[in-house]
C-alpha cells in the first residue's frame, strides 16, 4: 500500500470514520507490512501525546474548578467536562487507594500553558503559598546533626526544627530579627517572632521595626523588648540570659503561675538558672558570637578560599590536558572577552560575550557572568577532534524557565558534536551521531528537586530560591571506554554507555545559550538564567578523584571540619 | 533543593511500590498504547484503571531491571481485547487479529516528553487556521460538525484541514527532534 493511502486510512481510524471497507483495507494493511504496523505505532504515539497535552490541560482546568459549580469560562464544553469530571472522579476514588498513585493527579496538572492561557475570560488566580518564617542568612563551618537535612545559605525556613552538631549559622525572621546561632544546637522556629531553644548558643538582635522576639527554653520565656540578647541552653549547665543591650522581660517556667513573676534585665545584666534558683550577674558579650563577628569570620573565611582558588586556578591553565579555560576573571582592558588562561591554545580560544552582563562569582572579588535574557550567551570556537572530553563548570542557577537550558552546546548537532543542558530538571548529555535520535543521551538523576512537589518537567515553574546556590557540575565523555558520567559537586550520580563511532568535535559553540539562527526563522529559546564563574574543558577523561580534588579546590566554602564531639 | 547524590539512589523499592511508581511515570504511554487500539474515548479511561489494577495485583511477577512499558502494555492489550469481546457492538474497533499483529511491533515510548515539549513550540508555529482547528477539536472536544458550523466549513474540509494540521504538526515535531540533543 502506498504510504500516503495508509496516511489516508489512518486519518480516518483516529477520527473514526472509516467505513467497513476501508477498515478491511487497513486491517489487510497492518497485518501485511511490518513497515504499516510502525507507521501506525509512530502515528498513534503522536495522537498520544497530543491528547496527553489536552488530559492535562482539562484535568488541571477541572481541579481548578472542582470547588466552584461549573462555569462557561472554566469548561468551555460544559457536557465533555462534566463527563470528564466523572471519569476523574472514579479515577481518583481509585487513586486513593494507591497512594502513590495520587501523585499521578499532580503529575497530571502539567500545565500545558499554551491553551490554557488562552482562556479569553480570566480563570481563579491561583498563588504559590509559603509558610516560610525565615531566611537562613548564612553558615561558617557547620556542620548539620544527622538527622537534619543539610540547608543552603538563602534557603527559606518553615516553622520547625534545626539541629546543627558544630560551627555558626545565621537566620534573619521575616520581622527583622537576627539571630546567630552556635552549634551544638537544636532549636525549633515556631514564627516570625518566636523559636524555642532545645539546647544551643544564639544571640539575637530585636531591631526596632522587629518590635519583640521571643525565646522558650525549659526553664525560661524570654520576651525581648526590642535589644540584643544571648541565651545558652545547654543539658549539662544552667540555662543562662545575658543582655548587651534595651531590655529583656523573662518568666521562670514550669512554675505555678500564681508565683511565676515577669522580672526583667537591662543591658550589662544576666542571669544563670541555677538549680536552687536564678543568680544575677554581669552579661558577657563576648561569649556570644554577634552577627558583626560571624561576618568577620565569613569574610575571612572568603579570602582565604578565593587566594586558595586563585592558585588552584593558575595550574589548570597550566596543565597540558586543558584545551580551554575561563576563569572568568574580567580583563579590564578586553571588558567584552572572556580570557582562555589555558596556556596551552592562548587567546585564540577566547570567547565573545554577547549581552551578559558582569556580576559577582562564588567570592566578593570574584567576576562572574550573568546570563538572563534569550539573548545572552558567550561564543566561542573550539577547533580539534577528541577521544575524550571533560567539561567542569561552577553555576548557580537562578531560575528554570523552560524544559531545555542550556549549559554548554555546539551550534548544530552534528555526529561526535556534545550538547550538555538541564532538561526537565535532569542533567542530559546528548551527543550526534547522525543516526539514532534516543541512543547517544545520558541523563543524570533528577537534580532539581523542588519544594512543595514543584514538577520541573512543566513550564508552571519559574522560581524556587534553593535553586540558588554554587554548583559544580562536570561531564565526562570517554569514547575508547564508551563511558559517559555526571558530576554534580564532585561526585558521580549517573553513569552510561554510550556508543559512538566518531571522536567528539566541538567546533562552534556557546556557553548557556544555544546556537545562531541560520534564518530569519524563530528559534527556540534555551538561555541559562544564572551565572557563572568558571568554565574547564579537558581533552582527557578526569577520573572521579580528579573531579572530587577539582571540587575541593573551588568549593565557596570549605567542608565543615571534623570536631571531636564536647565530652 | 539540590539532593545528596546519596538521596539520588535510592533503596530497592518494594515491588508493589516499584511498579506502582513506574505506572506512575508511564501513564501517558500507557494510556496512549490503550487509545491506540481503543478509538472509543469512554472506554480508554476504563481500560486503564483495569490495567492499574491488574499490574499492581501482579506487582510480585515484574522482573525489575526489563522493559515496565512493554509488560504494562501487554496487560493494557488484553483488557483492550477483554472490553471488545464484551462489548459485541464495537464495529470501530481494529479484529483481535490486528491487535495481536501489532503487539509484534514495539510501541514508541521514549521521547514523550521531548515530543511534548516540541509540540508546544510547533503548536506556537502553526498557522492561525490550522491551529483553531486543532484547538477546537482537541483542546475543546468539538465534533467536526460543530467546527464546520462555526468556521462555515462542510464537515468534509474540516476532516480535510485535522488531517492537514496534523500532519504539519507531526513534521514540525519531527524536524526539531532531528535538530536537537
Amino acid at each position: 500500500m502506498k504510504a500516503t493511502r495508509l496516511d489516508e486510512l489512518l486519518d480516518r481510524y483516529i477520527d473514526e470514520r472509516l467505513t467497513p471497507a476501508e477498515k478491511s483495507e487497513l486491517e489487510a494493511a497492518l497485518i501485511a507490512s511490518a513497515r504499516a504496523r510502525e507507521t501506525f505505532w509512530t502515528r498513534m504515539h503522536f495522537e498520544g501525546v497530543l491528547e496527553e497535552a489536552v488530559d492535562s490541560q482539562r484535568i488541571a482546568q477541572w481541579m481548578a474548578a472542582a470547588d466552584r459549580p461549573a462555569h462557561p469560562a472554566v469548561a468551555p464544553h460544559a457536557g465533555e467536562v462534566g463527563g470528564l469530571g466523572g471519569l476523574w472522579l472514579r479515577w481518583t476514588r481509585l487513586m486513593s487507594d494507591h497512594p502513590v498513585l495520587t501523585a499521578l493527579g499532580a503529575a497530571a496538572v502539567a500545565v500545558f500553558a499554551f491553551f490554557a492561557t488562552r482562556e479569553t475570560k480570566p480563570g481563579p488566580v491561583v498563588e504559590r503559598t509559603s509558610n516560610g518564617v525565615a531566611v537562613l542568612a548564612s553558615t561558617w563551618n557547620v556542620r548539620w546533626a544527622a538527622a537534619q537535612s543539610p540547608l543552603a545559605g538563602g534557603a527559606v525556613l518553615s516553622p520547625g526544627r534545626i539541629k546543627i552538631a558544630a560551627g555558626v549559622l545565621s537566620i534573619e525572621f521575616y520581622n527583622g530579627a537576627r539571630m546567630t546561632l552556635e552549634g551544638p544546637a537544636d532549636i525549633e522556629l515556631v514564627r516570625v517572632d518566636e523559636v524555642i531553644c532545645h539546647a544551643g548558643k544564639l544571640r539575637v538582635h530585636v531591631p526596632h521595626v522587629a518590635r519583640t522576639f521571643r525565646v522558650l527554653t525549659d526553664r525560661l520565656d524570654v520576651l525581648d523588648l526590642g535589644t540584643e540578647f544571648g541565651l545558652n541552653a545547654s543539658p549539662d549547665a544552667p540555662t543562662e540570659v545575658h543582655v548587651f543591650d534595651g531590655k529583656v522581660a523573662w518568666v521562670e517556667r514550669g512554675r505555678p503561675a500564681a508565683t511565676a513573676t515577669q522580672e526583667e534585665l537591662v543591658a550589662g545584666q544576666a542571669i544563670r538558672m541555677n538549680p536552687a534558683g536564678p543568680a544575677r550577674m554581669a552579661a558577657q558579650p563576648d561569649g556570644f558570637v554577634s552577627g558583626g563577628v560571624l561576618e568577620r569570620r565569613l569574610q575571612e573565611q572568603r579570602q582565604e578560599r578565593l587566594r586558595a582558588w586563585s592558585e588552584a586556578s593558575r595550574h589548570i591553565g597550566e596543565d597540558a590536558r586543558v584545551v580551554l579555560h575561563f576563569d572568568f576573571v574580567r580583563d579590564p582592558a578586553l571588558p567584552r572577552t572572556l580570557r582562555n588562561r589555558a596556556a596551552r591554545t592562548g587567546p585564540a580560544l577566547d570567547g565573545v560575550i554577547v549581552g551578559s552582563d558582569w556580576a559577582e562569582g562564588r567570592w566578593p572579588g570574584k567576576d562572574a557572568l550573568e546570563f538572563k535574557q534569550p539573548g545572552d550567551r558567550v561564543r566561542v570556537i573550539v577547533p580539534g577532534e577528541f577521544d575524550a572530553l571533560t567539561y567542569v563548570a561552577w553555576l548557580r542557577v537562578q531560575a528554570v524557565e523552560r524544559m531545555f537550558t542550556s549549559i554548554f552546546l555546539t551550534d548544530g548537532f552534528e555526529p561526535g558534536e556534545p550538547h550538555w543542558q538541564f532538561f526537565a530538571g535532569q542533567i542530559r548529555l546528548g551527543i550526534g551521531d547522525g543516526a539514532a535520535r534516543e541512543r547517544n543521551r545520558f541523563l543524570s538523576p533528577r537534580v532539581w528537586v523542588g519544594p512543595e512537589g514543584v514538577d520541573y518537567t512543566t513550564e508552571n515553574f519559574r522560581f524556587d530560591a534553593s535553586l540558588d546556590r554554587w554548583i559544580q557540575l562536570a561531564v565526562v565523555m570517554d569514547t575508547p571506554r564508551r563511558d559517559v558520567s555526571h558530576y554534580v559537586d564532585g561526585r558521580r550520580v549517573a553513569r552510561d554507555e554510550m556508543v559512538l563511532a566518531q571522536p567528539l568535535r566541538i567546533g562552534d559553540a556557546e556557553l548557556g545559550n544555544w546556537g545562531l539562527p541560520a534564518t530569519i526563522d524563530p528559534q527556540p529559546i534555551r538561555n541559562f538564567h544564572g551565572t557563572m564563574d568558571e568554565f574547564t574543558i579537558y581533552r582527557t577523561a578526569l577520573s572521579p578523584d580528579e573531579i572530587r580534588t577539582l571540587f575541593e579546590e573551588q568549593r565557596p566554602f570549605p567542608a565543615a571540619p571534623e570536631v571531636a564531639r564536647a565530652p | 533543593m539540590l539532593t545528596s547524590p546519596t538521596t539520588t539512589e535510592p533503596a530497592p523499592l518494594p515491588a508493589a511500590a516499584l511498579v506502582e511508581k513506574l505506572f506512575l511515570t508511564h501513564a501517558g504511554a500507557i494510556k496512549g498504547s490503550i487509545r491506540a487500539l481503543l478509538r472509543d474515548r469512554s472506554l480508554v479511561e476504563d481500560v486503564l484503571q483495569e490495567t492499574f489494577l491488574t499490574v499492581s495485583a501482579k506487582a510480585g511477577s515484574f522482573q525489575p531491571g526489563t522493559n515496565f512499558v512493554a509488560w504494562a502494555c501487554t496487560i493494557a492489550r488484553f483488557k483492550v481485547l477483554e472490553t471488545i469481546r464484551q462489548r459485541a457492538k464495537l464495529e470501530s474497533s481494529l479484529s483481535f487479529e490486528v491487535i495481536e499483529a501489532l503487539a509484534g511491533t514495539t510501541p514508541i515510548e521514549e521521547g514523550r516528553e521531548t515530543t511534548l515539549s516540541h509540540l508546544e513550540s510547533c503548536l506556537r508555529e502553526l498557522g492561525d487556521r490550522a491551529r483553531r482547528v486543532i484547538d477546537l477539536r482537541y483542546f475543546q472536544a468539538q465534533s467536526p460538525e460543530e467546527i464546520g458550523r462555526g468556521l462555515s466549513l462542510t464537515v468534509e474540509s474540516v476532516y480535510v484541514a485535522l488531517a492537514r494540521s496534523r500532519r504539519t504538526l507531526r513534521l514540525c515535531v519531527a524536524g526539531k527532534m532531528h535538530q536537537s540533543a
